[in-house]
């Protein structure tokens, strides 16, 4: 892993110096960076948000990372940055990743061209995520902000304006593609497909979308429509599980998750079909309020599957001096279908009279969570205090409730990541300069 | 009676010159650029220190600002952005870290700067409304 990050810290300071040197005289050379440092613990045992329990971490929400910008009088630009975080790839790891590497292009006051590696403005502040001070919260909401394992792609964007005294409107198009994992936590395994545990699978992701915003002094609104096709490097990806009866017209079966199983085959699709549709507001009231209200869904139109879901938050803050407290509910569930299919996956059990019968009931609970399923809502308190205009620490409580199950939680082995309950206490510091 | 009113006429002449010696004093940007570039509004102003138009009638226009603490940026922000630092800086720590460009180039002094503004085509900047001489091309002064 350190000669990974090695690599890739020599890769981008090689890139930089070789850009630097073929700079014009005239371009404008300017270097920022920012950091959070952050701590959270729970009140239980187990992992929560892949970090998160009883003992403590820093993993969750700690990141650095600099930037380089580069404009030059004609209206190019290139813009690089680069930071380090926990790992996309597993649960153990810190890794240093290029967010952005970018060449820009302004040819008159209304266009915006980009190419190279971009970062996709899916929700508010999803193109600044990493960059604490730009938001109140100690971390925004999982719910939401987890609609895709990476939003960083190679491609192409497209940006028009239109400007008038006090509104603008953007219009943004991209096309782009990416390599990213999906991570998913198994009770048990999947023997010899998968362990039990964390695991991460990759995807290609081909992504295309739109985005129409509108920016006033008093609010901010987007909607977005994004189309993604996401290729498992394994090769087909299944999106229907067959119920196997134990006898003709009985209740009484298994699905077959294990192709090894017997019964009628898995169906499998060249790739997975994913439809995004997001919609957020933030609305600055009277006396420094604001209330800030975001949607996300995601749907696959053809696989029967928990990550089929609708998401959303809502938060109120008010600045008061240095002080900017905040509370915000948040929740996410998976569509009826995937739900179901998750739920009834979850507690299908045969009894052991049946032959092989614990071997299928692992495999159930192990589809179950395969499936993805998210049923949960969130509960958050929190201020963010002003040190300066580039510093400040962060202070939340965070109360999750799960439903019938989550994927955001590892379950104890033998037990379901639905029902729970979690307190989490989060305290960051964040700093750009 | 008739002395009441000289003392009166008096007082009020002591006032207005009063006035124009504060007026005089008082720091007060002016808006100046390279030669050609045309005069501007307010809103046109206010776009082109964030980012929003960067070419006017086919000039790429380049802001620049005096460093961070100089009273007369203080007074250019309060004036003509209707913002403090405060506002500012967070707008443009944004507008950075989306990717959408930097914020001007500061300057340590209305010195550097008009020299900057005459060497520069495109270049935009401020001055103390005191330093105004013949030769600037003044953009926008007091909102005309």
């Amino acid at each position: 892993m350190t000669a990974y990050i090695q690599y890739q810290a020599l890769s981008l300071s090689l890139l930089t110096l070789v850009l630097c040197a073929s700079l014009p005289v005239s371009a404008d050379v300017k270097l920022s960076g920012f950091g959070t440092l952050g701590g959270a613990i729970s009140d239980q045992d187990f992992i929560y948000q892949r970090f998160i329990d009883d003992r403590g971490t820093a993993y969750r929400d700690s990141v650095i990372g600099a930037q380089v910008d580069v404009t030059h009088p004609d209206g190019w630009g290139f813009t690089l940055q680069t930071k380090a975080a926990a790992s996309s790839h597993n649960d153990t790891d810190w890794e240093a990743v290029l967010n952005w590497a970018f060449l820009s292009w302004r040819p008159a006051n209304d266009w915006l061209l980009r190419a190279g590696r971009l970062r996709l403005p899916l929700m508010l502040h999803s193109a600044n995520s990493d960059v604490g001070v730009t938001f109140p919260f100690v971390r925004l909401p999982t719910e939401l902000y987890s609609l895709l394992p990476s939003v960083d792609v190679n491609g192409l964007s497209v940006t028009k304006t239109w400007l008038g005294d006090t509104t603008e409107w953007m219009l943004e198009g991209y096309i782009g593609k990416t390599h990213a994992d999906w991570r998913y936590y198994l009770r048990d395994g999947l023997e010899p497909l998968f362990q039990n545990g964390t695991l991460f699978l990759a995807y290609d992701f081909k992504m295309i979308g739109t985005i129409l915003s509108r920016v006033s002094e008093r609010n901010t609104w987007r909607v977005g429509i994004h189309y993604t096709t996401a290729t498992w490097d394994a090769g087909p990806t299944p999106i229907r599980f067959p119920f196997v009866p134990l006898m003709p017209g009985s209740s009484l079966g298994y699905y077959k998750i294990n192709p090894a199983l017997p019964g009628p085959p898995i169906r499998y699709a060249k790739d997975y079909d994913v439809y995004l549709f997001t919609l957020g507001t933030e609305i600055r009231l009277p006396q420094h309020w604001q209330l800030t209200i975001e949607y996300g869904r995601r749907h696959f139109p053809e696989a029967v599957v928990g990550a089929d879901t609708h998401a959303g938050y809502l938060a109120l803050s008010k600045q008061i001096g240095s002080w900017t407290p905040y509370c915000y509910w948040a929740g996410i569930r998976s569509d009826n279908q995937g739900l179901n299919l998750a739920k009834t996956m979850n507690r299908n059990q045969l009894p052991a009279s049946v032959p092989n019968a614990a071997l299928i009931n692992i495999s159930q609970r192990a589809g179950a969570d395969l499936i993805n399923p998210y049923e949960q809502q969130s509960l958050a308190f929190g201020t963010a205090y002003h040190l300066s205009r580039t510093s400040s620490f962060k202070l939340e409580w965070l109360h999750t409730r799960t439903g019938a199950l989550s994927s955001f939680v590892n379950a104890p082995f033998g037990e379901d990541s639905g029902g729970r309950q979690i307190n989490v206490f989060s305290l960051s510091y964040n700093h750009t300069f | 009676m008739q002395y009441f009113e000289e003392q009166h006429l008096r007082l009020l002449i002591l006032i207005i010159l009063l006035f124009f010696v504060t007026l005089s004093v008082v720091a007060e940007p002016l808006i100046i650029g390279h030669a050609g570039l045309p005069t501007l509004d307010r809103s046109t102003l206010q776009h082109i220190y964030t980012g929003k138009i960067v070419e006017l009638q086919g000039i790429r226009v380049i802001p620049v600002n005096l460093a961070v603490g100089h009273h007369l940026r203080q007074r250019f922000l309060e004036l003509y952005m209707q913002q403090d630092e405060n506002q500012y800086a967070a707008y443009w720590i944004m507008r950075r870290y989306v990717g959408k460009g930097k914020p001007p180039k500061d300057l340590n002094s209305t010195a550097e700067m008009q020299r900057f503004i005459t060497e520069t085509p495109g270049a935009i900047g401020y001055i103390d409304s005191n330093e105004a001489s013949p030769e600037l091309n003044i953009l926008l002064k007091n909102f005309e």
